[in-house]
């Protein structure tokens, strides 16, 4: 398919050229490089630093190394 | 065997690897336990090295209010960040290859069977089990003291009792005159989800598990993420067939129950028509499809 010069400079309607657009920018799996779940992945780091320093670690290790009644059902 | 196969069988093994109760009588007691593993494996099970991160949020959230009136914040950060890092990084990844009951639910599918598609509309229900048990009741329903209990393990998961429940039952056969209704409720909850487990592909973790609900949250922001090329899918179901979870890759290709397997990339797809990304770098180009 070929464009004259007159038609790339005059587009039609401004939604077909973003919906072009998008389409040409949308190839699968090529999008630059995404920091969001980086971003995501130091909040909750650091959630997990505060749980640490809140004392929660001997909370976890206190429940899990006693027989959980609940667990086996009859507690 | 593929390299997820032996990877789970490693899990499994890891999260397991306490082989002396048969002589100590009892559980794994070491500073392991204040670790929890990236999949649902009952620390109660008498070979179990690690912690529960579910069963350790709803000890957080069932003592949550006296806790706070003792003035120590415990509010399960330290589970929900680990939870949140992995999930952030690599979805529902870990129900795929590390989880120990989802591996076993593979294995049981494989039993000949008539098989059977689930309703798609109990996808959700892992998310009210999540909401209600795991966090909502264990915090709203409390005793005299302002305990809650740890509703999902007490009434509803089935891992806890195969893995624990029956296990202890043999290993110390005092605790044999102390099962109730409640016990005999979990085990026919076991049942009916070992019956499905055969008929359907992972039923317990597409309905009912909150680890995976938790997990699935990042499906669709999570650095790894699956990536679909329409050009080159022919739409003829590879994908879809030996799913074990049953997406159709084709049509949602980060859906919350897509565990990156990777199956329908290695094992599956003949078209180039899948592939995956991480934190949007690029990936080996799929070559066009040639049919």
């Amino acid at each position: 398919m070929t464009f004259s010069t007159g038609q790339l400079a005059k587009p039609a309607n401004p939604k077909q050229v973003k919906s072009m657009q998008q389409s040409v920018n949308s190839t699968p799996g090529r999008s630059p490089g995404r920091r969001s779940p980086f971003i995501v992945m130091v909040v909750f780091l650091l959630l997990f630093i505060i749980g640490i320093n809140l004392g929660e670690v001997p909370v976890v290790l206190a429940k899990a190394i006693r027989l959980c009644l609940s667990c086996i059902g009859i507690g | 065997m593929s390299l997820r196969r032996w990877i789970q069988i490693l899990a499994t093994f890891l999260s397991n690897g306490y082989w002396q109760f048969p002589a100590t009588g009892s559980i794994y007691k070491g500073t392991l336990k204040s670790v929890c593993v990236p999949g649902l494996n009952c620390y109660s099970c008498p070979a179990a090295t690690g912690a529960c991160p579910l069963g350790a949020i709803q000890t957080f959230m069932a003592t949550l209010r006296p806790n706070i009136e003792a003035a120590r914040f415990h509010l399960g950060l330290y589970v929900i960040g680990f939870l949140g890092v992995i999930g952030s990084l690599v979805g529902r990844m870990p129900c795929g290859w590390v989880c120990p009951f989802g591996f076993f639910q593979e294995l049981l599918h494989k039993i000949p069977s008539p098989k059977f598609e689930i309703p798609k509309f109990l996808n959700h229900f892992k998310y009210v089990f999540l909401v209600l048990f795991v966090f909502l009741l264990p915090l709203l329903v409390v005793d005299e003291f302002g305990y809650g209990m740890t509703w999902f393990c007490k009434h509803v998961c089935p891992a806890g009792t195969i893995e624990a429940g029956i296990p202890m039952m043999i290993l110390k056969p005092e605790l044999q005159g102390l099962i109730g209704l409640l016990f005999y409720s979990k085990l026919l909850i076991l049942v009916l989800f070992l019956i499905w487990m055969v008929l359907s592909r992972r039923p317990f973790c597409r309905t009912a598990c909150p680890l995976g609900a938790i997990y699935s949250l990042f499906n669709r922001t999570n650095a790894f993420r699956m990536v679909h090329h329409p050009d080159n899918c022919t739409r003829c179901q590879a994908c879809y067939s030996n799913c074990p979870m049953g997406v159709k890759f084709f049509e949602t290709s980060n859906h919350t129950n897509c565990i990156r397997c990777l199956k329908c990339l290695q094992e599956s797809c003949k078209f180039d028509a899948i592939s995956y990304e991480i934190a949007g770098l690029p990936t080996p180009e799929p070559k066009p499809n040639e049919t």
